[in-house]
């Protein structure tokens, strides 16, 4: 196009991003703990993006995964329990520039935050929101979460847990305006990454379910998962998750889907026997995001605004 | 072929258009009479600050990244490359992988900018490697990095930057950019040329001097004693006595020696080429130029300055100055190649050598004469140089005429203009490669193929400034660029050596969407979230909006809808009648990105008729919808058309007949089957066969042959054992499945030395040497990816090995 190189602009940020730009200090999770891989993760994708970390927002609640802003060095919000998304949804509202990250827990999000899990996500605003699901309340040493599965023995349940878990997935996709859900593993770094790539590059609320080991509490419950690959469906699609073909002939259980179905996705959610899905199950970037409301009028100064108010209040005047 | 009507003066449509003029509204009176250039209550033109509504986030020329500046190389390879592409190209030759280049490779495009800020206002080329250097030291001040980052990005700059060529220059965008990338080509071809040159003197150099002393050892002179004194050495010399040897070496029989005119006239041709052959090197050029431009620098070149009417009879004088020397050059090689031969016929040669100027010339002798460039401006090529212009270029003289030219300069206000180029074209004498200096690699194409023709070249080349404005809103890149876009000034290029007919003359590469009436690109800000885009054309008014002087053919249009308007390209598409009720308008932007619609005078929509009617014919005569060859097609299509038909019912009237035929005979054998099988059929019940009876068995398969297998798996299996065995003894080093490492710091928490993060912070092995085999297992066993792969041991006296072996079996 008018004979300019395809990348044509040399307006680039003055300064460039090392990874050590993104490093907040050593983590100090567990040995083994499923939050380091998506650590790393973030940060790369944070560093490929050149991402100023200044414009960088990280927001938590309670929990292990929680921590997670500590480790990225952005701005950071460690919240209340259950009140990640509220806090992320506020910065992103009146902040439409800033890349806003989520972490938060299966207990955090699935459990006391899970109000605020269905109005964020309606809202769908443009963040990434990884839910980093353990199966276990970690932090406070095992306690039954949300998604702990049927039968699992915890402090609060010795004798397992009673109920059926939720699934975090199938419940997203039920939410009003969801634009992105997908789900991966913490122990395949590559699909990992591709997948919270995508969630990035999308632009809305983008859900992402990571299942993850806690190697103190859980780490029989994944154990299967990660030794055998056959226990897993990876979804294929040229709009979804892609992988190198070597990673992803790990994967003995292949499926096409087609992100752009919602019925497919719930129906693909909802099966409960057979492999776990893991990709991405829907995407669409039609819908809308309410930052576009919110930030209305921020372009006003504090003049304009009160002259905005007087016209409003003269309207009513006698 | 666009039914585009063309040729349509302002006045013609006049009476269509009164007819359409609405009664009603005023403000769309008012517009309709603007717009027909009639008087109006407020005259209301120009754009103001407006940009063409595509290049408006193009605006800022500082963050424009374009080819620029071009890196002139020396020998070896192209002549120029833009030094974008060059960094790219020396950043894929870094040691390491991808990754490990990663900080060097991501950071070209802020050298780049460094380097641009670097050459400021420079209007010349400059050193390459200086430049850079000064670059890549702001570039890592700028970037502050710190620890291993800093070192690795210092280490791989310079890294970069020792892959410079010798000698390479940095050529800016500026006025002088066309001029010095012709005298680039013209010095690199001027050295390969004088060195090949130099070569060819020396040989025939030699080979006539062999001539010479063979004749004179045929001579008197050559058999005299003191001669045969010469040729012996000392040792000889003090044993033969040389009297004795002349007396007996007579003159072989039947050899002659040379002529007396021969042996001057190979005396004399000597004598010319040796005096070219320690002549200092020949300058590559010759400027001769008006004077108010800046001389261009440098080596080999000379530069004349004089009266801007004059350029174009000056160089064929210096021409014809220079050509007489090399004449004489060129008549001796000729001469010294037939002497060497014995070819040479005085009868024959002598009148063609003493009439032999530059007209005899041939193609390679031609390109080895220095060159002599003309810079003739563009409203001197169109208007008072054109008869002295097309004098040089009908001379056949190998002149490069160089025709910098602004877009607009050689159009009036209304945007009518002249076109050098294809007056050019005209003469059929001439290479002409009308070009732009916003497109380098089709400009540096043309320069390449001009110095090696052996004719005249006229190159006409769009320079970035509009009339009267000396620093473009746009910068002078993309102003260029906008003049090709907007069929200102297409590229196309005319070689009349290159063939007989217009498809092999006439190169119309380059053009953008050659086959369209506009080139078209989405429009900025439409782009949907699934990717795609609208997409609007980028039209010849488009570029007039960058004019300064072409302003007052716009009017900005209030808000509202008008069933009146036409965006401007669909508007010229229209009939004339049709056109007659509608008003044309283009969209423009102003600084803040808002859109605004420019409606469009009468005397402009007939400029962009005519630059459409040009282009038309450009298209034509580069075969791109061309009217001959579409009826021939369709003359083609409907005798192919017409043949299918006839072959197709005649196969099926064939096939008719063969069907007729079959069933006719299989009714005649079925009547007769039947007939024998009535006569012969036996009708008791024992002849009946029962419907269930069971089929007749199989015949058994075949036996295959057996194979004796028994020896092959042993034969193969022996190789493979004993390079097994080999492998075994040698240690095998630890490794890890980087892309599976989840970065826990497991490991690294147990040696940071043994394991270290790579670029991606996934864990990579460090020093091998740098830990315990017994810590390698440890890790191997730790890791929640089990990606660690320990190896085997490297230290055979570290204690427990074999339990360490044992466990490290799983991981391996």
């Amino acid at each position: 196009m008018f004979g300019l190189k395809d990348d044509w602009s040399l307006d680039v940020l003055p300064r460039y991003f090392t990874l050590e730009d993104y490093e907040g200090g050593r983590a100090r999770w567990c040995p083994g703990c499923g939050d380091h891989a998506v650590l790393a993760s973030v940060q790369r994708i944070c560093r490929d993006h050149q991402l100023p970390p200044e414009k960088t927002v990280c927001v938590s609640g309670i929990g292990c995964s929680s921590r997670f802003p500590h480790y990225m060095k952005t701005y950071g919000f460690h919240g209340l329990h259950g009140r990640a998304l509220p806090v992320a949804c506020g910065v992103k509202s009146r902040r439409p520039d800033l890349s806003v990250w989520v972490a938060t827990g299966d207990g955090d999000c699935c459990s006391i935050g899970a109000g605020h899990w269905i109005h964020a996500t309606r809202y769908n605003m443009d963040m990434v929101v990884m839910l980093f699901d353990n199966s276990i309340y970690g932090l406070t040493k095992m306690q039954t979460s949300p998604t702990t599965a049927r039968g699992f023995a915890t402090n609060t349940h010795p004798d397992g847990s009673w109920l059926p878990p939720m699934e975090p997935v199938a419940t997203t996709l039920s939410f009003p305006n969801v634009s992105f859900v997908a789900r991966t593993v913490d122990w395949n770094p590559v699909h990992l990454h591709a997948t919270l790539e995508k969630a990035f590059a999308h632009r809305g609320m983008s859900f992402v379910h990571v299942m993850q080991r806690c190697p103190q509490y859980t780490g029989k419950v994944m154990e299967p998962l990660q030794q055998d690959p056959s226990k897993l469906t990876l979804l294929t699609h040229d709009d979804g998750v892609t992988l190198d073909s070597d990673v992803a002939s790990i994967f003995p259980n292949q499926q096409i889907h087609d992100p752009g179905s919602l019925g497919d996705a719930i129906s693909l959610a909802r099966a409960e026997d057979g492999p776990i899905p893991i990709g991405l199950f829907f995407q669409d970037p039609s819908r809308p995001c309410y930052e576009e409301f919110t930030q209305q009028g921020m372009g006003m100064s504090a003049r304009e605004k009160l002259r905005g108010l007087e016209e409003a209040f003269d309207a009513f005047a006698i | 072929m666009n039914s585009t009507p063309t040729g349509a003066t302002p006045r013609q449509s006049d009476g269509a258009a009164a007819e359409a003029q609405p009664a009603g509204d005023p403000l769309l009176a008012e517009l309709w009479a603007w717009h027909r250039g009639l008087p109006t209550q407020s005259r209301g033109g120009g754009a103001g600050d407006l940009l063409p509504a595509l290049l408006q986030p193009l605006g800022d020329p500082a963050s424009l990244r374009h080819s620029y500046p071009l890196v002139l190389l020396e020998r070896g390879g192209p002549p120029a490359a833009p030094l974008a592409d060059l960094l790219e190209q020396w950043a894929g030759q870094l040691a390491g992988g991808e990754d490990e280049t990663r900080l060097v490779r991501e950071n070209l495009v802020r050298l780049e900018r460094q380097l641009r800020q670097r050459l400021g206002s420079e209007d010349r080329p400059v050193e390459a490697g200086p430049y850079l250097q000064k670059a890549a030291a702001d570039l890592e001040e700028q970037l502050h990095l710190r620890g291993e980052s800093a070192a690795q990005l210092h280490r791989q700059l310079g890294e970069l930057l020792s892959a410079v060529p010798q000698g390479a220059r940095l050529l800016p965008l500026c006025e002088q950019a066309p001029l010095e990338l012709l005298l680039h080509c013209l010095r690199q071809r001027s050295a390969e040329q004088q060195a090949a040159m130099r070569r060819e003197i020396g040989a025939l150099a030699d080979e006539l001097r062999n001539l010479l002393r063979v004749d004179d050892d045929k001579s008197d002179r050559g058999r005299s004693a003191q001669a045969r004194q010469k040729s012996l050495d000392p040792l000889g010399a003090a044993r033969l006595d040389p009297a004795a040897l002349a007396r007996v070496l007579g003159p072989a029989r039947g050899s002659a020696a040379l002529d007396k005119a021969r042996r001057e006239r190979i005396e004399e041709m000597l004598g010319v080429l040796e005096k070219a052959a320690s002549a200092p090197p020949a300058r590559a050029a010759v400027v001769v130029q008006p004077k108010d431009r800046p001389a261009p620098e440098g080596d080999g070149v000379t530069c004349k300055s004089v009266e801007a009417g004059q350029v174009c009879q000056q160089a064929a004088e210096i021409f014809d100055e220079q050509v007489g020397e090399y004449a004489r050059l060129f008549a001796a090689m000729r001469v010294a190649r037939l002497e060497i031969e014995g070819q040479y016929d005085p009868p024959r040669h002598d009148a063609l050598l003493a009439s032999f100027d530059w007209t005899s010339f041939s193609g390679a002798e031609l390109t080895r004469l220095p060159a002599v460039v003309a810079v003739v401006p563009g409203t001197d090529a169109v208007g008072s140089g054109l008869a002295s212009l097309s004098t040089l270029l009908l001379s056949r003289r190998p002149v490069q005429v160089l025709v910098p030219t602004r877009p607009a300069e050689s159009a009036d206000s209304a945007g009518q203009r002249l076109e050098p180029g294809y007056f050019g074209i005209s003469l059929r004498t001439a290479m002409i490669n009308q070009s732009s200096v916003a497109r380098p690699g089709h400009l540096l194409e043309g320069f390449c193929r001009a110095v090696d023709a052996a004719g005249p070249a006229m190159h006409v080349v769009a320079g970035g400034q509009p009339l009267g404005v000396e620093s473009p809103r746009l910068g002078a890149y993309l102003h260029a660029s906008a003049a090709v876009e907007g069929r200102a000034h297409p590229l196309l290029r005319y070689d009349p050596a290159a063939g007989r007919s217009w498809a092999e003359r006439l190169d119309f590469a380059g053009n953008p969407a050659a086959d369209a009436d506009w080139p078209a690109y989405p429009r900025p800000g439409s782009e949907h979230r699934n990717g795609d885009a609208a997409t609007e054309p980028f039209t010849f008014a488009d570029f007039c909006l960058l004019e300064p002087r072409m302003q007052h053919h716009f009017r900005p249009l209030p808000a509202g809808d008008f069933d009146a308007l036409t965006p401007l390209a669909a508007y010229l598409r229209l009939s004339d009648a049709d056109a007659a009720e509608r008003l044309p308008f283009i969209e423009a932007a102003d600084a803040e990105g808002e859109r605004h619609r420019l409606l469009v005078d009468r005397e402009l929509v007939a400029a962009c008729r005519d630059r459409l009617d040009y282009w038309h014919t450009l298209q034509e005569l580069a075969g791109i919808d061309n009217d001959y060859v579409r009826l021939a097609l369709e003359a083609q299509q409907a005798e192919l058309e017409a043949a299918h038909a006839a072959e197709l019912a005649e196969r099926e009237q064939a096939w008719r007949d063969e069907v007729e035929t079959v069933r006719s005979e299989t009714a005649r054998e079925a009547l007769e089957k039947l007939a024998r099988g009535l006569v012969n059929a036996d009708f008791t019940a024992a002849a009946m066969p029962a419907a269930d009876a069971p089929a007749a068995p199989a015949a058994p398969a075949p036996a295959e042959p057996a194979r004796d297998e028994a020896d092959e798996p042993a034969a193969e299996s022996e190789a493979p054992a004993a390079e097994e065995a080999d492998e075994d003894d040698e240690p095998q080093e630890p490794w890890i499945q980087s892309a599976l490492c989840t970065s826990c710091n497991d490991c690294i928490n147990l040696n940071p030395q043994l394991f270290v993060y790579n670029a991606s912070k996934q864990a990579v092995i460090g020093d091998p040497a740098a830990g315990t085999f017994a810590q390698l297992v440890e890790a191997a066993e730790k890791c929640p990816s089990r990606c660690i792969h320990p190896g085997t041991p490297l230290n055979p006296d570290e204690p427990n090995l074999d339990e360490l072996i044992e466990r490290a079996k799983p991981f391996q």
